[in-house]
């Protein structure tokens, strides 16, 4: 009976941990996606994990890109948020920093820093990587009346991404990554 | 002439013998009454044919329907789930590739720019 009880209690704290970390799976603070919701004008929220990226590629036909079903079907997850506002300063540089310190641990590396003097324009790639292979990608773009996050976790490269580029209305990359790796201001 | 007129006369009178009211028998009432509440009888006390098999039937047959009603349900909703999960996948993608492009095209007219003398 004792046994049982510990084996519940043991599940219990299991459950709560996991769904914890698939809360915070998106890599945003939730408290800042509700201030950016609240303040924005229009905003878009994509939240793929990965059953639903699975779930998602056995809907893609035949004519859709074999690169990207091959893509989504390797990945963890992909979680989109995008914020437009009617004027400037609607977040703060504060803001920002509160969602780049998730990734300035050790296994995240800045890939592009982009940060212009005056502050109108912000711009971060961070990835993932262990050996060759990038495990994850996390890109913030933001202007002064738009704020842009993508989040990426998985195996990922910019070929991967420059592939679909062409169909269904996702842009091709003018430019890949070697062009612009490394540069941090 | 005679003769025609007895033959008349004669058919005249078995036609009103023949014709004429006479009382039912004694009790002639009463046995067709008993009878067709015999026949009543035993209509009622005669079983159904398979009343419980008509019953399972019916019930097997709205079983049937309703649960082939689910499936076609399920099955329309995880394909507008389905749809609605690839069509998330391709704006996560487009806001991904059109938000990389702008950075990585920045970055590159920044360096040109530095790279001036």
């Amino acid at each position: 009976m004792k046994l049982q009880r510990t084996a519940l209690a043991v599940i219990a704290v299991l459950l709560t941990c996991s769904a914890a970390l698939a809360q915070d799976s998106s890599h945003f603070p939730i408290t800042l996606q509700k201030q950016l919701t609240a303040r924005a004008s229009n905003y878009t929220e994509v939240n793929l994990d990965r059953s639903m990226l699975q779930f998602a590629s056995h809907f893609m036909d035949k004519s859709d890109n074999a690169a990207t079903r091959h893509l989504i079907e390797k990945l963890n997850g992909v979680y989109v948020r995008t914020y437009e506002f009617s004027k400037p300063g609607q977040y703060t540089a504060a803001d920002l920093e509160s969602i780049r310190r998730q990734f300035q641990s050790s296994d995240w590396k800045p890939m592009v820093r982009d940060h212009s003097k005056n502050g109108l324009s912000n711009s971060d790639i961070y990835v993932k990587s262990e050996g060759n292979e990038i495990l994850g990608m996390f890109i913030l773009d933001a202007e002064p009346q738009e704020l842009d996050f993508v989040y990426i976790s998985g195996p990922i490269s910019l070929d991967d991404l420059s592939a679909m580029g062409g169909n269904f209305g996702i842009p091709k990359l003018k430019v890949r990554g070697n062009s612009a790796a490394g540069g941090n201001k | 002439m005679a003769d025609f007129r007895n033959e008349l006369e004669e058919l005249e009178r078995e036609l009103r013998e023949g014709l004429a009211a006479r009382p039912a028998p004694d009790g002639f009432a009463e046995r067709v009454f008993a009878r067709v509440a015999s026949k009543e009888a035993r209509r009622e006390a005669r079983p159904a044919m398979f009343p419980h098999w008509r019953g399972a039937l019916a019930a097997v047959l709205i079983a049937a329907v309703l649960i082939a009603a689910g499936l076609w349900q399920r099955q329309r909703q995880r394909r507008i789930a389905g749809e609605h999960a690839r069509a998330q996948v391709f704006l996560a993608l487009r806001i991904t590739n059109s938000t990389l492009d702008a950075i990585l095209q920045q970055k590159i007219q920044h360096n040109t720019k530095e790279a001036q003398p």
